[in-house]
């Protein structure tokens, strides 16, 4: 690997680390790897929109081929994408405007009142953060069901409305936040609520800008609950009305399949796109936790 | 742990940084809505869970509970195919972590020293991190199709083509390449943050002590970020453990049960064959090994803090 500056301070203000990681440099093999591993990541998505959009039919010549939106029409048709469209977006928008609320609330309370049990009650926060719901699956189903719930689309809400990991973060952030304005706020007269409204919220959004990526990604892609929560084809969310699609008299008909995987994917991709570095700088935030 | 909570709380009276005007009241009002889900949505599955392995219990068709003891778990031991998804997961977490582990850790290496487009490669490896599995999973299908694009590599390079989602001896291996090619990037990002926390001077000082660029990476590098190795290592085992979605997706265990992994054993025995009891059970050898990888990360956390 090369160096690019085998002088010391090579004529630049101050002592340059010569070998701090910065200054190194990735030789010409290194960097034709990367380009290349760079294309095995760009590739699949091309694929993907490409083959979406192409007319393609085995043992037809190359003419055969050409620009269609006939898998779009099957997918928003046939296969009901509609509908797995409409109740993914309600699912994210109700679990992480809940998640944004609870998380709130809920980290305030543990980062600002003392009353007994409370170190207990946060020690709890900890354990259920270890615990992965999986585990849980059986028994989430039977007390859905025993509840009503069972194939409603409340189903894949309520038991996701407050996440732990969502309280712990905003416990430790307002845990870190100054509390001379909430003592003014109460010196003014208001009230609990209208300190949490006036004064806790506004200061949060950095770390609420946390909750609602990885609230939004994991509710977007979640799968297995969706899949054994909900029964009929009207209540699917995207990821399991494409695996479902994956699988029946579609499963090899690339075009459809891809179809389904870019409505399924792009809306994310898209977010992705306009926010990379607060995504992740919040996944990163959000995989730190300590 | 609870002694240090008291010395911190004690702390903070101290330097007047107890509110004693708030009214605890309140407390219980704004934690209300976790309390709730915490003993709806977690311990009360998890008491019920665990009372639900030593019975035999359909939940769609509700009413019948016959306890049978340790029958469940006994039939587990003896079941082929518990045993078989038992040693694919295994199979798979020991294939996969250290893999992406250690390609995480020289990305994260490699990227570092890129001086142009340094962004586009990070977000290009980071973003199947965002995608549904289910997703990335139905893309890969079609390039490990017979007419797929693998198939059509392996011709050009004069490697023999395979049915590789249909073949015993490939479809895990090649569900396994999957998987490490959509979560490296995901721990390269949590590797970059790692390094970019290492103190320059160290460098400097070995740089002036004439240490190559090895021993910087030994004796410097690997101490500095073994506490997000480690973690790295131990949150990618957990989520290992409970892979699924893509094996729904793409082999729904098959061929031969050669790709079936615990999550999905679960998922045949309470969906399929409405045996609610059983799948409890193997519920509860996934929570198991699970729990002991926890308190494992507990460990490393706080030795990391030591």
């Amino acid at each position: 690997m090369s160096r690019t500056d085998p002088v010391p301070g090579n004529g630049a203000p101050g002592p340059v680390p010569a070998s701090s990681p910065r200054s190194r440099r990735a030789g010409p093999v290194l960097s034709a790897f990367l380009v290349l591993l760079l294309f095995s990541y760009l590739y699949p998505l091309i694929y993907m929109v490409a083959r979406s959009f192409m007319r393609f039919e085995p043992g037809m010549a190359s003419s055969g081929m050409g620009f269609t939106l006939e898998h779009y029409r099957t997918v928003f048709g046939g296969a009901g994408f509609m509908q797995y469209v409409l109740n993914s977006v309600f699912v994210l928008a109700v679990v992480v405007g809940a998640n944004v609320f609870t998380s709130v609330v809920t980290g305030y309370a543990f980062a600002r009142f003392r009353f007994p049990g409370r170190n207990l009650l946060f020690g709890l926060v900890l354990v259920t953060l270890m615990v992965p719901k999986q585990t849980l699956m059986v028994p989430i189903l039977d007390l859905v069901v025993r509840l009503g719930l069972h194939d409603s689309l409340w189903a894949l809400i309520l038991p996701f409305c407050v996440d732990s990991f969502n309280v712990f973060l905003l416990r430790q952030y307002i845990a870190a936040l100054p509390a001379d304005l909430e003592d003014a706020a109460r010196a003014d007269g208001s009230g609990e609520f209208g300190i949490l409204r006036h004064v806790v919220f506004p200061l949060c959004r950095p770390a609420l800008a946390v909750v609602v990526i990885n609230t939004a990604i994991v509710t977007w892609n979640s799968f297995l609950f969706p899949l054994i929560l909900t029964d009929s084809a009207a209540r699917r969310t995207l990821p399991v009305g494409l695996a479902m699609l994956t699988q029946g008299p579609f499963s090899t008909d690339w075009g459809t399949l891809m179809a389904g995987s870019a409505v399924s994917s792009i809306p994310l991709i898209l977010l992705f796109w306009a926010f990379q570095r607060e995504i992740i700088d919040g996944i990163t935030a959000g995989a730190l936790r300590e | 742990m609870k002694a240090a909570g008291q010395a911190e709380a004690h702390r903070s009276s101290a330097s007047g940084r107890a509110h004693p005007t708030r009214n605890a009241g309140y407390a219980l009002l704004f934690l209300a809505p976790w309390i709730l889900t915490f003993l709806v949505f977690w311990l009360y599955p998890l008491v019920f869970s665990f009372l639900l392995s030593f019975c035999d219990y359909d939940v769609f068709h509700a009413g019948a509970f016959r306890w049978t003891g340790f029958d469940n778990f006994s039939r587990l031991l003896a079941d082929a195919r518990f045993r078989q998804a038992f040693g694919n997961t295994l199979f798979f977490v020991l294939g996969t972590t250290p893999v992406t582990t250690v390609l995480a850790l020289a990305l994260a290496l490699l990227i570092e020293r890129v001086r142009v487009l340094q962004g586009l490669f990070r977000s290009a490896f980071f973003l199947p991190s965002i995608i549904s599995m289910v997703v990335i999973a139905t893309i890969f299908k079609s390039f490990y199709a017979p007419d797929g694009l693998l198939n059509a590599i392996c011709s050009v390079i004069g490697l023999s083509r395979h049915a590789w989602l249909i073949e015993p001896v490939w479809a895990l291996p090649v569900i396994m390449a999957m998987d490490i090619w959509s979560s490296v990037g995901y721990y390269m990002v949590l590797f970059l943050a790692a390094l970019k926390s290492v103190p320059p001077q160290l460098y400097e000082a070995a740089e002036v002590d004439g240490a190559g660029e090895w021993a910087q990476f030994r004796h410097i590098t690997l101490p500095q970020i073994r506490g997000m190795a480690l973690f790295i290592i131990v949150i990618n085992t957990i989520r290992s453990w409970q892979v699924f979605p893509e094996i729904f997706t793409l082999t729904r265990g098959g061929p031969l049960g050669t790709t079936d992994t615990l999550v999905h054993r679960v998922y045949e025995a309470a969906f399929r064959y409405h045996e609610m009891g059983y799948a409890s059970a193997m519920a509860w050898v996934l929570f198991a090994v699970i729990m002991a990888l926890s308190l494992l990360q507990m460990r490393i956390l706080q030795e990391k803090s030591r």
